[in-house]
């Protein structure tokens, strides 16, 4: 086994070498000599040895033939949502997503505090925001966009359309920090700066309290749902990534004292497989863990050159991971290689960032959206090649510091320090 | 779409004179589409335009039930006929009309709340026409009030109002009697808010296209439709009920007219609970909706739905069950008069029903007209003559359409191998025969048309010659093979299909590979069904996710003040074992714990005195499996940090501990304490 799994690696750096000898022939061929000879020196080879030929080309053709033919594999996630961002089989696909300069406030929701938390069900029809002043609503996304319409508020001035809030919850006695939608019920998680993780049961009207808690030791910072919904995966202020069993309540966690973070964790994230995990922490890594075993399998160093990282997400085919920083950088990381793709930068320019800010993709993970504190715009940039896209005034008087992308329709919610969470939507234009 | 929405809004910054034919051809492709004609209605209006306005109500007002085109309507009968002598009697027609059509939507407060007020505000002279203005409005309240709608309570307290100021003692009179079925519609009125949120009701018609959200407005459409079958009003009512699913199918057809489940599951309804009316006796009623339920079908095929076949059959049955053979007629013939349809399917139909209705007299007329249709094909040729094999019995005129269809589709290898099943199942192995050799050596089939008819003489040679014309009928086929170069030496495999019966072969899938036979039929290799073919995308998710196995992790119980060595991971102890947390969750907290105190040195002696049966209960109910697991996370921490064994007896159960050491104070505490209060 071992010994064709090391042919199959010669084979792999021979095959790397020849596309290299193709490209400096093709550069020699095209008429490019010098550089082809800059290349050559790079790559080790010598520049005399490699004859002028169009035979990338003519493989180029032949292969671009058949390219439509290999199938893409989508896990399921992607079946349901569409394929998402995936670098290996499109460098530049055609999107009909919009920009994310194109959304429109559809509806804006106060709290008594600020707000730093929000979550968006699986099926994107329902929102939680959760705020410093220990409350939680649950929108209705159908009813914020009733509530906005121009054409029906113009014509039915009467109507009555049903108040976007549907529930309320009061159960935590500090900030909420994070929102967790629960995959299959009705259910909606909270953790909370009062070191509890809370379930609330939300197809009841009258329920206000949690019908479970999770008493943790720590602040719970964020916190990952399984995809099953059996599992939960917490990070707190703590330097430990916990995962809890929801129904038995029991909390376990990798046992090697070494693999874990040094400082406490700001994000917590599962793949949509589940096969992986991934964690950031203030001590500037971040980690990947195995969803099985629970042992980290992956450190990213000093991702963001030792600046505090402040989240982390998965793509939806689990190959990517956006990260942000302290520093105003939005990197997307490959896990097969383990390094850094792209780099989103250009946000943070006119003042430096203070408090920690998320990133996030789009619905068709087309777009990469950070927003700016200095300026509270949205800074957005094309993910496959970071262009920078037009800008989008977020209309937040404080930070933005948290926001999150609906997984099926170009609508996304902020959340900001001046106790409002605005509600954004890109309406079809007929 | 995309470019409709460009030319219209370009079309409404031009004049009305110059943007009318754009408007025109709008309102021809989107027929049901209540906001564009509105759009067309204000331009023509804005230009007063008025005859112009007044035929283009006329077109749409009946078929479009769309509540903002209505309300438009109104508006205009209000400003235009002020002048008018007989103004009032026009608006309040108009209001009636209005109300009549389209009073059931749920947006239709503004109409009712106006009417009112109109009735209201007629100025009378006398007692009687005092009355007469009276009943009027209370009729129109007493009608607003229990239908389903927004802003229902407004409605409810304007009622109330007006009949306090008649009489105070009706009012109170009429609020009882009245009130109940208010609240019953307030409810549903509630629901029905519920049920249609998300619904977007000027979505403009256009054929189906499967985009998801698509599929989720069609989904809202059939829910709400069916929340409004399920008689959420519970009324006795059957008409009322019927007439609000009626409302409901149309409005979604506005939306959806390019579905033709959505005009046929409509007509479907509105004839059950015709039958329904007229099983209760009801037969006016029940003839109202039976005539409706043609109309229905009626519009469906003379609209966007013009080529669908199967509204027409279904339109055709529904005809016949009502005895209406005339009717029948005239929809197949309407359907193979279309110039641009392959009518052979309807011909069939058309068939079927004359044998049904009329005899297979009838059937032969109408086969004849399909004969002289020049686009019909092989099928209708083949129906005919089964049918008058299987209905009259007569083998010859069957034989006889056969050979006049053989002479019109010569080449046609499908139609000759109904023939041939025709033949060899009448037992005529000669005539059989005689017509394989007759099509075969014509030579008028395409040589890859012949190989399944060699095929098939093959196989019926199999089943009925002898062995000798078995291998003649073989080489011979092998000669047209050879010609289309395949099987080129393959000798074996040309034996496999003398042997072979349906799906049973003589040899092995793997060997039939090896010999290379296919089934030269149909031109592929032969599939095995036991290897599974290429998994789709669907089959291929495995719809379960990578679950931790906890055994690998070890037990955490996050603790805010940590001491050092406690656990191997930082922050946290071990959990107390399974058995002992449930214990302790059932225990009340120690600080409840007052006494009374127990002589330790007697307990453990009757611990040590207690025989312990060998086997021990469940401890409770939610499993064993946590114990495994907690032995299991155990022993890895044993082979991580050796050094723990001291620390695991640190568990909150050990509490007790301390609490013996304070035993004599806590006791002595209390009972100064109940002495002190004694002293007061």
């Amino acid at each position: 086994m071992k010994e064709e799994e090391k042919k199959e690696e010669r084979n792999k750096v021979k095959q790397r070498e020849l596309m290299y000898k193709l490209i400096i022939s093709q550069l020699f061929y095209d008429g490019h000599q010098t550089f082809a000879q800059e290349l050559a020196a790079v790559v080790e080879q010598e520049a005399s040895a490699v004859a002028p030929s169009d035979r990338l080309m003519n493989v180029l053709n032949i292969g671009l033939q058949h390219e439509h033919e290999m199938e893409r594999p989508l896990n399921r996630l992607e079946y349901t949502l569409g394929p998402g961002l995936d670098l290996e089989y499109e460098t530049e696909p055609q999107t009909s997503a919009p920009e994310p300069a194109m959304y429109e406030t559809a509806y804006v929701t106060s709290h008594k505090d600020k707000c730093r938390a929000a979550a968006f069900s699986l099926d994107g029809n329902l929102v939680a925001t959760g705020s410093v002043d220990a409350s939680i609503k649950i929108l209705d996304v159908d009813r914020m966009l009733a509530k906005s319409d121009p054409d029906a508020v113009e014509l039915h001035p009467d109507a009555v359309v049903g108040h976007p809030v549907i529930r309320t919850l009061y159960d935590h006695l500090d900030e909420i920090t994070c929102l967790e939608f629960h995959p299959r019920e009705q259910v909606l998680i909270s953790g909370s700066r009062d070191t509890n993780v809370k379930m609330f049961d939300f197809s009841k009207t009258s329920a206000k309290k949690a019908f479970k808690t999770l008493t943790d030791a720590e602040q719970v910072t964020s916190m990952s749902i399984h995809p099953s919904g059996d599992f939960l995966a917490v990070a707190t202020e703590g330097v430990v990534v916990r995962f809890y069993d929801i129904n038995s309540g029991q909390c376990y966690v990798c046992p090697y004292p070494r693999e874990h973070h040094t400082g406490p964790l700001t994000a917590v994230r599962y793949s949509a497989d589940a096969r992986v995990c991934t964690s950031a922490s203030k001590d500037g890594d971040i980690k990947v863990w195995d969803g099985v075993s629970g042992r980290c399998v992956q450190t990213f160093p000093k991702c963001h050159d030792g600046a505090e990282v402040c989240s982390v997400l998965f793509s939806r085919n689990g190959k990517y991971i956006l990260s942000s920083g302290l520093d105003s950088v939005v990197k997307l990381w490959e896990l097969s290689t383990g390094r850094c793709l792209i780099a989103y930068t250009g946000a943070g320019s006119v003042g430096r960032q203070e408090h920690s800010a998320h990133a996030m993709f789009n619905h068709t993970e087309d777009f990469v959206m950070f927003p700016d504190e200095a300026t509270t715009s949205l800074c957005a940039w094309d993910a496959r090649n970071a262009q920078r896209k037009n800008l989008l005034s977020l209309g937040h008087n404080g930070p933005v510091r948290h926001m999150v992308h609906s997984p099926c329709s170009p609508a996304f919610i902020t959340c900001s320090d001046d106790y409002r969470a605005r509600f954004w939507y890109r309406r079809n234009v007929h | 779409m995309e470019s409709w929405s460009l030319i219209i809004r370009d079309a409404q910054n031009r004049s009305i004179d110059t943007a009318r034919p754009i408007f025109e051809r709008l309102v021809t492709t989107f027929p049901t589409t209540g906001k564009f004609w509105k759009m067309f209605i204000e331009q023509e209006m804005r230009s007063y335009n008025f005859e112009k306005v007044e035929k283009l109500f006329q077109r749409c007002l009946t078929k479009v039930l769309n509540i903002d085109l209505w309300r438009l309507y109104v508006t205009y009968v209000k400003e235009t006929k002020s002048s008018l002598p007989t103004y009032r009697e026009k608006l309040s027609q108009a209001y009636e009309f209005a109300i009549d059509k389209i009073g059931m939507d749920y947006n239709s407060y503004t109409l009712w709340n106006d009417y009112a007020n109109l009735l209201k505000n007629v100025e009378v002279v006398g007692s009687y026409a005092e009355n007469q203005k009276i009943m009027a409005v209370r009729k129109v309240y007493q009608r607003g009030i229990v239908t389903p709608m927004a802003n229902i309570e407004q409605l409810w307290r304007d009622y109330l109002e007006f009949e306090k100021n008649i009489n105070p003692i009706i009012a109170e009179k009429m609020n009882i009697e009245r009130g109940r079925d208010y609240m019953n519609a307030r409810r549903v009125g509630k629901e029905l808010e519920a049920e249609t949120r998300g619904l977007n009701r000027h979505l403009p018609s256009i054929p189906p296209s499967a985009l998801p959200e698509e599929t989720k407005q069609v989904e809202i459409w059939k829910r709400y439709i069916r929340w409004e079958k399920d008689n959420p009003l519970r009324t006795d009512d059957q008409t009322l009920v019927t007439k609000r699913v009626r409302f409901a199918y149309e409005q979604c057809l506005l939306c959806l007219s390019h579905h033709p489940d959505i005009w046929y599951e409509g007509a479907l309804f509105l004839q059950e609970s015709s039958k329904l009316l007229s099983e209760k006796g009801d037969v006016n009623a029940s003839k109202i909706f039976s005539e409706e339920a043609a109309q229905i079908y009626e519009r469906a095929i003379s609209g966007p739905l013009r080529k669908n076949q199967l509204l027409f059959f279904a339109y055709a049955d529904f005809e016949e069950s009502r005895l209406r053979y005339q009717e029948v007629h005239k929809i197949y013939q309407r359907y193979i008069e279309m110039e641009d349809v392959d009518p052979t399917l309807a011909y069939l139909q058309y068939m079927k029903f004359a044998r049904r209705a009329e005899g297979i007299k009838s059937t032969r007329e109408v086969f004849k007209k399909a004969r002289e249709d020049i686009r019909t094909q092989f099928h209708v040729y083949v129906g005919a003559a089964l049918m008058e094999y299987y209905c009259t019995k007569n083998k010859d005129i069957a034989f006889r359409i056969f050979e006049l269809g053989l002479k019109k589709f010569p080449d046609n290898a499908d139609y000759i191998m109904a023939y041939v099943d025709y033949l060899s199942h009448l037992n005529e192995d000669n005539n059989t025969r005689v017509l394989f050799e007759r099509v075969l050596t014509s030579g008028q089939l395409k040589n890859e048309d012949t190989v399944g008819l060699w095929n098939r003489f093959l196989e019926f040679e199999c089943n009925v010659g002898d062995l000798a014309s078995i291998v003649k009928v073989e080489k011979r086929r092998a000669h047209v093979l050879q010609k289309l170069q395949e099987f080129e030496g393959k000798d074996t495999a040309q034996l496999v299909d003398r042997y072979k019966f349906m799906d049973l072969y003589p040899c092995t899938p793997a060997e039939l590979k090896a010999i290379g036979y296919r089934d030269i039929s149909t031109h592929t290799m032969i599939t095995n069904p036991n290897i599974p073919r290429g998994l789709s995308i669907h089959e291929a998710q495995e719809p379960t996710y990578a679950r931790p196995d906890f055994s690998q992790m070890i037990p955490f119980k996050p603790k805010a003040k940590y001491i050092p060595g406690e656990h191997p991971v930082k922050g946290g102890a071990f959990p107390p074992p399974p058995a002992v947390a449930n214990l302790l969750s059932l225990l009340p907290p120690p600080s409840y714990f007052r006494g009374p105190f127990v002589k330790l040195e007697a307990l453990v002696d009757l611990f040590m005195r207690l025989n312990l049966p060998e086997q021990g209960g469940q401890w409770s109910t939610s499993g064993s499996h946590d114990v495994r697991l907690f032995e299991l996370s155990k022993s890895v921490h044993w082979v991580v940090d050796p050094s723990g064994d001291r620390k695991r007896k640190v568990i909150p159960g050990d509490d007790s501990d301390d609490e013996d050491g304070n035993k004599p104070v806590l006791t002595s505490d209390i009972y100064r304490a109940r002495q002190q209060k004694k002293m007061k």
